[in-house]
Parts: structure tokens; sequence; C-alpha cells
């Protein structure tokens, strides 16, 4: 007993520290966000004069609603598209058998290996030929078919005992059965954190959606928000204050996906 | 079973297993192998985007001119500098997502809190790092001050983002060491504001997915045996976490070799005396400051050989760890 | 796992319905849209607000970009350009040799304009290649040093005189400068922003013979340059140190950090374009001066500048034109004037009243300065044979190494010598067409 409390005393002081460690920057850009511009630069944490009337600037000098919508939107597409397509392709290649299976999945993972800027203007090129710039689609469609989420699930299904389905093939299942009905649910927590590392990337990501986009009506935070970004007189205050709204999405899935991550599947109880 | 009947079970089986990965394989054809391969035939010419000199097919040229050039290695330096810390991120992460994994109260909070950093990095906060690193008015400086002051030592910070030194003692000009280039400098500054940005990051969150998908029955078992939790943790927990593991190295290898883009970009322009330039963001100048695309695509591609060539060696060693 | 996929999916094909419809922006009836690649700003909206208005039939729309080319080259090299887009002047010639520009030589005439006899002189390079005319600047800028006149006044020091000696502005920053009892400065007499090719251009030091084929970065003026730029920090102790300039940069409410600190009264004085004023007035109470940059006999001030061009393949060329026509008018010019974004590409317009004197802010009393200093000023050097970013690389390189004390100037300049002149050689041995014009030595 004594031991658990000693163990309870670290790993809390532990996870203090770490917390206050990660707070730190949210607070400051908080703060930030809070001040008048010409306090932004004084060097103090905290605001002399708090000025929370930044947050409704922010809608008045750009469609900032609008924005939101938009990569709230785009980032569930591709987090959708991306859970679907990658656990279908990480379900063939680990419980199906077939022809140059492995050839073929080395080859997926051996596009990453190549820097995503010498393949910049090639894909746009590809975006133009498919008659798809300046369309959601464009923004989409690229960004769902990742070999990092096949890798991903590849590796969680790896750690799904196959003993299991091959049980369920005994009982009469077959292949699409034992993906939705086994599989996939063991696998669980894998597509959750696959969903947050999707979303929680394409949300925050600048440079396609600057590429691909003009039109106002479809661009995304990121790209929104470079009006206060801008070399010639940069507004930080109303920058962090829409960087701080910004975060609230992000931070629903994070809370709702975690609360996923809980021992629910018992081994036992798949069975039959 | 005849021959024919098995190579025709065989090609029922591709059709079957192709058919569960063609809505991702369509996408993955033209989207990223398209543009892959574009990228080889483009390292095989001297497309600079101009017409003069006009577009010409130069063979390996440009690869005979990677491997001739001295910033080629300068730069594959520091971003192997940069790697050289991976580990200790990664053992990090571990030992968070340990922590978190404990059955105590509130740990769904800290698990939000310490994911905080993956939600607020991006350029806002390396702004605010580069004001932390002030060698002169930074807040890490004067934390250091007031330690060294407490102790009544003399105190001359590390120069952080300004400096050239290096834990290694590399030197800034030529492929070499010295004493007096051991220090605390701008790769130093990148790494420790990697580490505060992963420890509670992707990693973390990869490894407590996999701590929590781990059959309690496992645990238990170990723990009525008598095992402590060094030992349960060591012969039970990590073996189980081992393809999880495994994806974090290789991604930790292929995400590493192209790191460095943001931080040059944002906090040290690939400087001081270019200390802080990885091979990806010589790729990137090559690419769009130069406008030398049909080089910066032989870099990227030299580049591929290496992690390939790297990930290979881990691919092996690791099947035999983790039995596929 | 299956219902939940397929809920989900539901739902966002729903929400999809909702988005499509209401994404584009109507446009009006018998209007054409336009669309300018540049940076969304409060003053670039005043600007196409202008324009529209003055353009019933037309719709300019931002295609936003942050501030760097990319996403015109990957654009119109991809496929789908903008109609008319913004460059750095310096980086004319990549857009005009692949062919994204369109060659305006004809085009201008015929709107009546004559871009040689209306823009600001020495701006040629940053629009013209040779004899052919490819773009109209934008907007253009050069430095002056601002000081603070209630830090003066406080001090009750005189203003620095109309055109200071370097000895001057160094004796008077001296005085200026404030430390805490622990020895950290509260205020800088002086900051201005690392970037050696200022100091090259005012000490009058070239980076290339005239014919481009070798650099010249270790000359008596460069020595000079670099000391000059070293001095303030390290020798005189008026001004921050490179690396605490470059954790202030873009830190601020102002864009760089020097502005802001200047706002914030951190500094009394601070060297900076023109483009500083129109933020400046963001700080109602700040009371400011400005006087002319110290030139050496042969120096000059640097002449930057955005450029814009209409690209080759948009299919809009006849409204793209009439937006380059409409950037050289008095309208867009005397608005850009006003807004303080640099100054307008004609030069005409900063001859009238309202640019010498303009009441809308009465405290702006140094226009004059502003005009005196552009005519004086210079577009930065440029070899074929060896790229502004091989040159900065190699200087900025061993400037870095100055800066820590580990190498004297001489020496790093030197060292910048002889790594500009091996990526040249480098440069040539990859391009067979660029070493013959090399070895037929002409420029």
């Amino acid at each position: 007993m004594k031991g658990s409390i000693a163990k309870g005393a670290f790993v809390y002081t532990a996870l203090v520290g770490l917390a206050i460690m990660s707070l730190v920057p949210f607070f400051w850009m908080l703060f930030t966000s809070l001040k008048p511009l010409s306090e932004v630069e004084s060097g103090s944490f905290l605001p002399k004069d708090w000025r929370p009337g930044n947050f409704q600037e922010v809608f008045a000098q750009i469609r900032f609603g609008r924005y939101y919508l938009n990569s709230i939107f785009v980032a569930s597409w591709v987090t959708y598209l991306t859970c679907l397509t990658s656990a279908l392709a990480a379900y063939s290649f680990t419980r199906l058998e077939w022809k140059s299976r492995d050839f073929l999945f080395r080859v997926y993972l051996a596009t990453m290996m190549i820097p995503g800027v010498v393949t910049q203007i090639p894909g746009f090129a590809i975006i133009v030929n498919l008659g798809m710039p300046d369309t959601y689609a464009a923004l989409i469609v690229p960004s769902a078919f990742t070999a990092f989420g096949v890798f991903l699930l590849r590796q969680v299904m790896l750690g799904v005992p196959k003993a299991l389905d091959e049980a369920a093939r005994i009982d009469g299942a077959n292949s699409w059965q034992i993906l939705w009905e086994i599989v996939l649910p063991l696998s669980r927590s894998g597509i959750i954190t696959l969903a947050i590392f999707s979303f929680m990337g394409n949300y925050g990501s600048l440079i396609g959606p600057l590429i691909m986009l003009k039109s106002d009506g479809l661009r995304t935070l990121p790209v929104g928000l470079t009006f206060f970004d801008s070399k010639y007189g940069s507004q930080t205050n109303l920058l962090m204050a829409a960087s701080v709204m910004s975060i609230i999405p992000r931070l629903i899935l994070f809370i709702v996906g975690q609360k996923h991550l809980v021992k629910g599947i018992q081994l036992g109880a798949v069975k039959g | 079973m005849t021959a024919k009947n098995k190579k025709r079970a065989m090609r029922i089986a591709t059709i079957l297993g192709l058919a569960y990965l063609l809505p991702n394989l369509l996408g993955f054809l033209v989207f990223t192998a398209g543009p892959v391969i574009f990228s080889f035939g483009a390292s095989l010419t001297n497309w600079n985007i101009m017409n003069s000199p006009p577009l010409e097919f130069v063979g390996f040229r440009n690869y005979q001119q990677v491997g001739q050039s001295s910033q080629f290695w300068t730069f594959f330096i520091n971003t192997v500098y940069f790697m050289a810390f991976s580990p200790v991120g990664i053992v990090g992460s571990l030992v968070v997502a340990l922590l978190l994994d404990s059955r105590l109260r509130g740990m769904t909070l800290f698990r939000t809190l310490l994911y905080l950093p993956s939600f607020t990095a991006g350029v806002a906060i390396m702004i605010m790092w580069k004001g932390l690193y002030n060698p002169d008015h930074g807040l890490i400086n004067a934390c250091l001050r007031g330690v060294f002051d407490l102790f009544s030592l003399p105190f001359q910070g590390p120069g952080w983002l300004q400096s050239t030194q290096n834990l290694m003692g590399l030197h800034p000009e030529k492929i070499a060491f010295a004493v007096k280039d051991i220090g605390l400098g701008a790769r130093e500054a990148l790494v420790f504001m990697g580490f505060w940005a992963g420890l509670g990051g992707g990693n973390m969150l990869l490894y407590l997915a996999a701590l929590t998908n781990m059959p309690d029955e496992l645990i238990e078992a170990a723990s009525l045996d008598g095992a402590g939790p060094w030992a349960v943790f060591r012969h039970v927990k990590w073996p189980q976490l081992a393809p999880t593991t495994f994806f974090i190295v290789i991604m930790s290898v292929i995400g590493g070799f192209q790191g460095g883009v943001d931080s040059a970009q944002v906090m040290t322009g690939g400087g001081p005396a270019g200390t802080t330039t990885t091979l990806a963001y010589h790729i990137f100048r090559k690419s769009f400051v130069e406008y030398q695309f049909g080089y910066a695509s032989a870099v990227a591609w030299v580049l591929f050989a290496i992690v390939f060539a790297f990930s290979g060696l881990l691919w092996k060693f690791g099947n035999k760890e983790t039995n596929y | 796992m299956r219902a939940l996929f397929s809920a989900i999916l539901v739902v966002l094909v729903g929400w999809t319905l909702f988005m499509l419809p209401t994404s584009r922006d109507p446009v009006p009836a018998g209007k054409t849209i336009v669309t300018w690649a540049t940076d969304d700003t409060p003053i670039r909206r005043e600007q196409i607000a202008l324009f529209n208005k003055l353009n019933p039939d037309l719709d300019l729309r931002i295609d936003p970009t942050n501030n760097d080319p990319n996403k015109v080259v990957v654009q119109s090299i991809g496929g789908v350009g903008p109609d008319v887009f913004d460059m750095p002047g310096t980086t004319l010639k990549v857009f005009v040799d692949s062919g994204i520009a369109l060659d305006l030589t004809e085009e201008l005439p015929k709107l009546g304009y004559d871009p040689l006899a209306e823009i600001w002189p020495a701006a040629k390079p940053l629009f013209a290649i040779e004899d052919r005319t490819y773009g109209v600047p934008a907007n253009l800028d050069t430095l002056a040093i601002y000081y603070n006149r209630e830090v003066f006044g406080e001090m009750k020091l005189p203003y620095p005189s109309a055109n200071p000696t370097w000895d001057e502005i160094i004796a008077i920053g001296k005085k200026l400068t404030v430390k805490d009892a622990s020895g950290r400065t509260t205020r800088y007499g002086l900051l201005f922003w690392w970037d050696w090719r200022d100091f090259f251009a005012m000490c009058g030091a070239r980076l290339f013979t005239d014919d481009g084929r070798k650099l010249t970065i270790d000359t008596p003026e460069a020595l000079e340059a670099v000391n000059l730029m070293s001095s303030p920090i390290y020798v005189h102790k008026l001004a921050p140190t490179a690396s605490e300039s470059n954790s202030m940069a873009s830190v601020g409410g102002w864009g760089s950090g020097n502005e802001s600190r200047f706002v914030g009264r951190r500094a009394a004085m601070v060297v900076g374009p023109r483009y500083f004023t129109g933020n400046f007035r963001r700080a109602p109470d700040l009371k400011v001066g400005v006087v002319k940059l110290p030139l050496s006999a042969t120096g000059s001030t640097r002449l930057k500048g955005r450029t814009i061009a209409v690209n080759s393949r948009s299919p809009r060329r006849a409204a793209a034109l009439r937006f380059i026509k409409f950037v050289t008018d008095g309208g867009y010019n005397r608005l850009n004037n006003d807004l303080a974004d640099g100054v307008g590409p004609s030069l005409k317009y900063t001859e009238e009243p309202k640019f010498q004197f303009n009441p809308d802010f009465p405290e702006e009393k140094y226009n004059p300065i502003w005009r005196q200093s552009m005519l004086a000023a210079q577009p930065d050097e440029s070899s074929p044979y060896i790229s502004n970013g091989q040159v900065d690389e190699a200087v900025g390189f061993q400037l870095d190494l100055v800066n820590q004390g580990i190498k004297d100037s001489k020496a790093a300049l030197a060292a910048a010598q002889a790594a500009g002149e091996k990526l040249l050689q480098e440069n040539l041995a990859a391009n067979a067409a660029l070493a013959k014009r090399y070895a037929e030595g002409s420029k």
C-alpha cells in the first residue's frame, strides 16, 4: 500500500511538471491574444490593458466563420477517407495472402521517403489535369490516400491475434465479415489514433491548400490567417486570438477520441 | 489439389486482396506514386523551369554533382546530428505513455494537457521559442543565470540560436571536431524544442493506444507470479509494444531525414553558418530559392536511397525482433 | 463499426450538399473575375476596392500568397496560374526566362504608358531586362533613419542633422542607450536589420565586376561595410546583437521586431523603409522624425520593390492589362503614397503637393526626404553566373562566424569570396550554355 502511494506521488509530480511545460505556451498565446497591438512586444506575460474585443475583431477583418467551417469540413472528409481506405488496405496487407503483396507494401513505404517539395509541381499538375484546382476535392482527395495510414493500421492489425479470425472463418464468416466484426473492432484504438493524426495534420496544413486555392469561400484557417501575418504590418494579437479559437475543434476531437482509447474490448469477449 | 487449381486459387486470392486495396491504391497511384516517379525523371534532367538552357536529359550528372558537393555532406551530417537525438525522444514518449497508462484519477485530463503542444505547435510557437532562446533577454538563459547565481558561479550563457557550438564539437567550416566547438548552440536549441513538442505528442499517443489495447490478463498473470513493475514491463509490455516501436522507429527515420524545414524557415534560416540546414531544407532552397528542380530532385533521390537502405536494415532487424 | 462508418458517411455527404453551393462568392452578372496573386493585407484590400470601383465590369480578387513567389511558380508551371501576380523584383529573370511573365514591351505604349519615362529610373532592372519590359513595380521602397522625437526631447538632445554622418548617428545613439542596474540594455540607441547588403550598398562595396564574371566581396569597401555593420553592436554597444535582432524578428505587432521595439520605446532610432510609416500610424502617440541614411561617396541606399506581371497564359489578358494600367495611373499611385506602402511606381506623383505634405497626417513632414532617398537608391546587383541566394549563402555563412567572434571580418570576407567563386565555378560546370557565355565574357 505504501508503495502504491509513493508511486502515485511520483506519477503525479512528473505529470504536473510536464503539464506546466505544455501549458505555458498555450497561455502565452492566450494572453497575447488579449493584448492591444502596442503591448505585444512589451515583454510582460500578462496584458496591462485587456482587450477581449480582439476576438470579435478577428471576425470583423476576415471571414473567420467560413474559414473555420471549411477547415473542419475538409479535415473531416480527409480523416474519414484516410481511416476507411487505410483500414481496407491494411486488412489486405495483413490478412489476405496474395501475390506481390509484400512488394507492393514496400513500394507504399518507399514513397514516404521522398520529400514532398520535389513532388509539389507534378502533384499540382495532376490536380489541374483532373479539372480540380480551386475546389474542395483538391484539398481532400490528394490527402486521403496516405501510405502513413496504411502503415500505421498494418502495424495495429498485426497485433490482433490471427487465431480469432481463423476461428470465425471456421464458423463460416467471409473475409468481409471478419474485417468488420473482428479485425476492425479490435483495431479501434489504432483507428482512433489515425483519425486524430489525420485531423490534426490536415487541419493545420498551409502550403497544400495555399497552392490549390484561389477562392475566398474555400479558404481554410491556415490560409485565411496569413492575413494577420503579413511581412508588412502583422497583427500578432489577432493572429493569436484566431489561433486560440482554431484550437477548439482539435481539442474536442482529441478529448472525445481519447475517451475511447480505453480498455473496453476484452479478448475473450469476441470469440464465437 | 492440382497445380492448376492452386494457381487458380492464388489468382482469386490476389483479386480479392487487390479489391480491398483498390480504393487506397487508386488514389495512391495517382496522387503519390505518379509525382514520385515524375521527380525521378526530373532528377535526370537539368530542369530549372527556365528556357535557357533548354530542358535536356543529362543522365546521372546531377547525382555525380551531389556526390562531389561538400555542401551535401555537411547538410547530411546536420541531418544525422538531429536524428541522433530521436531515440531519446522516443524513450521519453514511452515513459510518458507508461505514466499516463497508470490507473490513477485524472489521467484523461493529463493526456489532453500533455498533448497541447501538438495543437499549438506551428509558426506561432516557433516564434515564441525564438524569444525564449534570446541569449541576453530570453527566459531560458535567465533561468540558467538564476541557478548559476545561486551557487555564485560565473555565468556565460549559451548562445543558442546564434551559436555554431554543439555537443559533439563539430567544426562549422570543415568536417572536423574541436573542443572549443563544444557547447549549446542552434542545433541543441532545435533539439530541445523538438523534445518539448514531441514528448506528449504523436509517439506518446501511439504507445498509449498500444498499451490500452494490451489484454489485462497478460499483466495480471505476470503480477500474480510476483514480477515487479520493471519485470512486467521488460517481459510483458515491451514485447507487446514491438509493432508500435517498430512503426515509431521507421517513421522517425523517414521523418527525421526529411525534417528541419519549418524550423529553419521560421527560426534560423538554416544558420548560423549553415549548422541547422538539413538535407530537406537544402532541397527546399535548391527548389524554391534557386529553382534548380532537376538538381533538387537528385538530392531527394540520394536521400531516398539513404533512407531506404537504413530502414531496410531496420526492417530486417525488426522482423527478427517482432516475428513477422 | 460498419454502422458508424456508414453514419459518418451520410453526415458528410449531407454536409457537402450544404457546403458546395455556399462556397463560391456569386459572380455579379456581366462581370469578369480577375485574380491577383499577392499577400492578403488591409492595404491590398483598399487597392482592390479602388480598382473594382474604377472598373465596374471587372471583379478583381486576391489569390492569396504568403509573401513568396513559390505558389505562382508551382501553379504556373503546373498548369493554371493567376491572371496577374506579384514577385520580388529580384526574381524577374526567373519569371521571364520561364515564360511565365508576359512581355509587355509592346503592350504598355498601347496603354499610353512609357515605363522608362514614368517609373523611378533606378528601378528599371526590377521590371525590364535589356530593352524588354515585363511588368510594373507594385511599390518601391528604400531605407532612412527614423527617430523618436519624444525620446530626444526627454533627453534634451537636438535631433540628428538632415544629412548625418555615421559618426554623428553613433555619437547620438550612444547617448540614447540606457542600461539597467544589471548591465542589460533597456533602450537601444539604434536598431537596424542585420543585412549585409544594406551596408555594402551604403559603403559603395560592389558584389561583382561589371561583367558579373567575378565576385568582389573581399574589397576594402566590403570590409568597411562589415565593420560598419558590426561596430554599433560590438564596439559601441548601442544596437542589439544579430541574434537578438533575429530573435525579435516577426514577433512583434508591426511585422518585424524592430518596428515594435521602436514603438515600444525600447529603441530611440531605427533604420527602416517607408512602409514603417504606415505601420507607425497605428500608434497614434508616437512622434517620429526621419533623416537620410549616411552614405559613402560612392554609396547608395538599396532600392527594393515588388513587381507586378501578367501571366502569359492568362485567358483574360485584356482585363489583366487593364489592371497593369491601373497600377501606373494616378489613382493607385496616390493611394499607395497616402497609405505609405513604400512609394508608388510612377515618379511624378511624389512631386505633387499632397505627397510633399499630406494634411491628413500633419506630423509627417518628412516625405521630401523619402523622395530624395528614393532618387539616390540603387537596386541590387546581379550576375548571370551566380544567384543572389548563393551569394547570400556564401557571405551569410561567414558573417555568422564573425558574429560569434570566431573569425575577423577580413578573413571572413576572404573565405566568402573563395566560397562564392567556388559556387560560381560549379554553376558553370553544370551549365554548358552558361559556361560558353562566361568564356565569351559578355554580360
